[in-house]
């Protein structure tokens, strides 16, 4: 736990697992991902910016799941629906969940997800759009529309 | 380094090539008040008086410069040894840009 | 120069005006607010025409005060009353540092306080006017301050700006009428009309209050509702606070223990009804 400064530390409830506790292998190999070109396309360092809009987007860790959990192993049709795997014109999903900033970017700006094509792109946008209330990732998609200006 | 427009090409060459890399410095953790959350590291900087979240290596790299300064190389070294991965060229490109993104906020510094 | 002087919690404020008439409408809609308190330090807001000459050619307020910000446009005359409120507003957010300022409403409840953050449209004003004439009582509808050593939720019961449909919604359930200001349409944001809060909202004003439960209202979407987690919760209160920065170690200590002691959710909702409801729930599940 970094919690070392000048002045005493400040309580805390989280545990962290540094500082002599054996790393799992899943960590271990999340660390290794992290020193891979793909892992640049985020940034690592989020500096507090009040008032500033883009901080705001980049402040949303909430993230859509593409399909839902239960969809595990299907696809997304260019329509945004969800099909099964090898569909005609249907795009096998993103391995992680979307994250809030990325979505609301490719939805405003028109940019594609890391790792994808325009049409993948498309495609996930248009499943997220069909989302419900109920869906996963639906509160998510529905606090970053009523953050649009 | 001094401008040289009277110095030989190849004395020029030898004294470029001889130039050490820089050294990074940090006053994390120091200077700083941290938590953890969500996986995530908040630092209150106090000398700039800027607040950031960090994500995973940041806040590896700030503790082993934190140790001692260390050129780019030497971090990505002992990043990678931490992490039982061998250093390469992609490991550097990426430390590398890593360390330029706390460059700008001002959580490393050359000294 | 005509001039309004009123309290409004801890805030004292010296209100004046070239133009007559918007600080008596100022002075009805703060009908039974108390003045600053003698010996107190106030803070001074004004509005003023941007050059001599508008004070009567097409005349416009630009806001002033103690502290001010360049590159305000300046208001058309009719708008004054908005002028002055945003003229009051830019001295809290620029100049408090006795409390961190969270934008947001709040109401209370057995000495238990509700956050709504938000931005414009996503609804935290209409809830909180709602929730006052529900049994709650109304402690803030744009500024929630917390108290840097207790915590406490600091009342700042303003009137409430209430946007478009709302007005119509609370003049429904509103059935005194002198607790609304006059109705300015064409504003920036719309018709906006002010409301307000009870009698018992102002004669309560000293009375701080617990943060219980901080709640992101998402309005015009059909309910659903989701945990917030603490890292975003922590970014998007920061991410509202104008005086966070200036604060230092102090602004980030306290919005730290009011993260980890706080529990929060967003949840969206098609209309009022649903909302309440919505908050009803949240209310309950956690004994508020």
């Amino acid at each position: 736990m970094r919690e070392e400064n000048e002045t005493g530390h400040l309580p805390s409830n989280a545990q962290g697992d540094k500082g002599g506790k054996a790393v799992s292998d899943d960590q271990l190999a999340s660390r290794r991902a992290m020193l891979r070109i793909g892992a640049l396309s985020g940034a690592v360092v989020f500096t507090i910016r009040p008032g500033v809009a883009q901080a705001a987007a980049s402040a949303i860790k909430c993230s859509v799941p593409v399909p839902q959990s239960s969809q595990a192993g299907k696809w997304i049709k260019n329509d945004g629906s969800v099909v099964k795997a090898g569909t005609k014109n249907a795009y096998a999903p993103p391995d992680a969940p979307l994250s809030g900033e990325d979505v609301k970017n490719s939805l405003n700006y028109g940019t594609r997800y890391s790792g994808y094509d325009q049409d993948e792109t498309d495609a996930f946008n248009n499943y997220i759009k069909k989302l419900s209330s109920g869906k996963q990732g639906y509160t998510c998609y529905a606090s970053i529309q009523s953050r649009t200006p | 380094m001094p401008r040289s427009r009277a110095v030989p090409p190849e004395i020029l060459r030898i004294t470029v090539s001889t130039v050490p890399p820089p050294l990074f410095t940090t006053d994390f953790p120091r200077l700083c008040l941290t938590r953890e959350v969500d996986g995530l590291l908040l630092v209150f900087h106090r000398p700039s008086g800027a607040t950031h979240f960090l994500e995973n290596p940041a806040p590896e790299m700030l503790d082993l410069i934190s140790g001692s300064p260390m050129t780019a190389e030497d971090l990505t070294d002992a990043l990678c040894e931490r992490f039982s991965l061998g250093a390469d060229a992609e490991a550097r490109t990426v430390i590398a840009a890593r360390l330029a993104e706390l460059l700008a906020v001002g959580l490393v510094r050359h000294c | 120069m005509y001039r309004f002087d009123v309290r409004i919690g801890h805030a004292g404020f010296r209100v004046g005006s070239p133009w007559r008439h918007p600080i008596d409408t100022l002075r009805r809609l703060y009908a039974g607010y108390p003045p600053p308190e003698g010996g107190g330090a106030t803070l001074t807001a004004r509005i003023a025409p941007p050059r001599p000459l508008r004070r009567w050619l097409r005349p416009q307020a630009a806001i002033a005060g103690d502290h001010c910000l360049p590159d305000v446009v300046p208001m058309a005359l009719r708008h004054a009353l908005l002028a002055l409120e945003m003229a009051m507003n830019m001295q809290v957010a620029l100049g408090e540092r006795r409390h961190l300022l969270i934008h947001a409403a709040a109401v209370e409840r057995g000495g238990k306080a509700l956050i709504l953050p938000g931005e414009s449209g996503s609804g935290k004003s209409t809830l909180a006017a709602l929730l006052g004439e529900a049994g709650w009582r109304v402690l803030a509808d744009e500024f929630v301050l917390i108290d840097l050593a207790t915590l406490r939720v600091r009342p700042f019961p303003r009137p409430i700006s209430l946007k478009n449909d709302a007005i119509v919604e609370m003049q429904a359930r509103v059935a005194d009428e002198s607790r609304f200001g006059p109705l300015l349409t064409g504003t920036p944001k719309g018709a906006l009309r002010h409301l307000r809060p009870k009698a018992d909202a102002i004669a309560r004003m000293d009375e701080s209050a617990v943060p219980a439960l901080i709640l992101f209202p998402a309005f015009g979407f059909p309910s659903d509702s989701a945990g917030v987690s603490r890292s975003e919760l922590f970014a998007r209160l920061t991410e509202g606070s104008t005086n966070y920065i200036a604060l230092g170690q102090r602004g980030f200590e306290t919005m730290l223990r009011i993260v980890d002691t706080t529990p929060a959710a967003r949840f969206a909702y098609p209309d009022s009804a649903a909302g309440l409801a919505i908050v009803d729930q949240f209310c309950s599940e956690i004994g508020l």
